[in-house]
């Protein structure tokens, strides 16, 4: 069974890996041509979750793991599925950018904030799986109110603004709504972390 | 009520067996070490000649619940479930000190007929030993010698319901005259289930009952042990992890005579508390 979870270990590594740089390609998209890339790379994570599950399922059904084991293979199902989200909403947001094609004049300042707190909520949260940190997992978590607060606050202002360039606010408020959807499973992924370590 | 009967028993026996339950109040049981209970173990040491076998056990068993009994070869499993109905008692040098009680009596208690205890408190054996005798004499032995039946017909009636209880009836109702030892190994452990059954226990112990079985022998004596749970207290030691967690309600862990870790199954298989019961059920323990 040792085998068998390291295994699974690695396969979430990789996972982290891979949804890591779709999600940076896919922010940087403004000045490269990445959809493809970034499309491929969500299409890899797809099939990488499908061979988590079979490979928990197999060790479930040979091993009948218990205590802290089956947490862990419960929670890398959890996990998985976290690193497939960030691969497709990066593909969502290449092809924002990329449908979006004069959108080089808005004003990036948010995305960008929100993008720095989104990747650094990535990392941590696979930093928190790797070092069994539950600390650090509890910050990942508390980090989710601040991209949820800049996604709300932007919302409120579209509503209440007036004259701004549609472009600009349709594709900011789509990528910002991504990148929030990143945060949430990088908090649920700490969540997972913390079950693994805890069971609570 | 008199003591020398056992315990607990009053002149209309099955008023107590047959208590009407409604199925949440069975579901709503937990653990319960805090709640009063049907059998109370306290500061339980049990020693053979010098040797410290159970030292120090504190543990609650409540009603109609099935409790397991786990650990490593040694580690005084049989001799815990084995103080209950006192079938240690024979044994060489064997000593016994703090108190158990069953329904509120203690059951070293000079009054107690360790006979009579024997009744209420059933066990199975890991290698099935039904008697070189027909399938229905097996049955009938118990109420035959202690005259639990008035008529020939009250017998047959008590041994086709120990028989339906245990889940065999259907596969022996043609065969009840036939020697019970050309039963398969399955079938010998669920008749002597049946033969425990037929004496209106109220407790039953079962060491390893499905450890020689073959698998489907084995899952079908597990689906018997959770449909006794409904009318019965049941407790079973099993080295078998998968069979604790499936079957039982409540696990206890027990290391070197003493007891480790007790809860509800569900929370020491998911999150036991301890890291010795951790290591132990996920096979760790070197």
């Amino acid at each position: 069974m040792d085998v068998g979870l390291e295994k699974l270990s690695n396969l979430l590594l990789e996972m982290a890996d891979l949804s890591q740089k779709s999600v940076s390609a896919s922010v940087e998209a403004y000045n490269k041509n990445s959809v493809s890339q970034v499309f491929e790379w969500s299409e890899k994570l797809r099939d990488l979750h499908n061979e988590v599950g079979e490979l928990a399922v197999e060790i479930i059904a040979r091993y009948q793991p218990v205590a802290s084991d089956l947490r862990f293979v419960r929670g890398s199902m959890d996990i998985s599925y976290g690193f497939t989200r960030f691969g497709r909403y990066a593909y969502d947001i290449a092809q924002v950018l990329e449908a979006f094609e004069n959108i080089s004049n808005c004003d990036h300042t948010l995305i960008q904030e929100t993008t720095d707190t989104t990747q650094q909520m990535i990392r941590m949260s696979i930093e928190s799986f790797t070092k069994k940190d539950t600390e650090l997992a509890e910050r990942v978590k508390k980090m989710d109110d601040l991209v949820d607060d800049k996604y709300r606050k932007h919302i409120f202002n579209v509503i209440h603004g007036q004259g701004f360039n549609v472009q600009c606010v349709v594709s900011t408020t789509l990528i910002l709504r991504y990148l929030e959807r990143i945060a949430d499973h990088s908090a649920c992924i700490a969540d997972s972390v913390i079950y693994i370590i805890t069971g609570h | 009520m008199e003591a020398k009967f056992g315990f607990g028993r009053t002149k209309n026996n099955d008023s107590q067996l047959k208590g009407e339950r409604p199925d949440n109040e069975h579901d709503a049981r937990t653990s319960g070490q805090g709640q009063e209970s049907m059998i109370n173990i306290s500061d339980l040491h049990v020693y053979y000649g010098r040797l410290h076998v159970l030292k120090g056990i504190n543990l609650k068993i409540q009603e109609r619940t099935t409790t397991v009994i786990m650990g490593p070869s040694g580690c005084g499993k049989t001799t815990l479930i084995r103080t209950l109905n006192r079938m240690n008692d024979d044994l060489p040098n064997f000593r016994v000190s703090g108190v158990i009680t069953i329904q509120g009596f203690d059951i070293y208690s000079e009054k107690v007929d360790p006979t009579l205890l024997k009744l209420k408190v059933g066990m199975v054996f890991q290698k099935p030993n039904p008697f070189p005798v027909s399938v229905f004499d097996n049955v009938a032995f118990g109420p035959k010698i202690h005259r639990l039946a008035k008529s020939r017909n009250e017998l047959e009636s008590v041994v086709q319901e120990s028989l339906e209880r245990a889940g065999l009836w259907d596969e022996v109702k043609d065969r009840l005259e036939e020697n019970a030892l050309k039963l398969s190994g399955g079938q010998q452990q669920r008749l002597c289930i049946a033969r425990a059954l037929a004496v209106k226990p109220q407790i039953l112990l079962l060491d390893e009952p499905t450890s020689s079985l073959d698998p489907s022998s084995a899952m079908k004596v597990e689906e018997l042990i959770v449909r006794l749970k409904k009318d019965y207290t049941v407790i079973l030691v099993t080295h078998n992890m998968q069979q604790a967690a499936r079957v039982a309600n409540t696990a206890a862990f027990l290391y070197n005579g003493e007891l480790i870790e007790v809860g509800e199954a569900p929370k020491i298989f998911e999150n036991p508390d301890k890291t010795l019961t951790e290591q132990y059920i996920s096979g760790r323990l070197a």
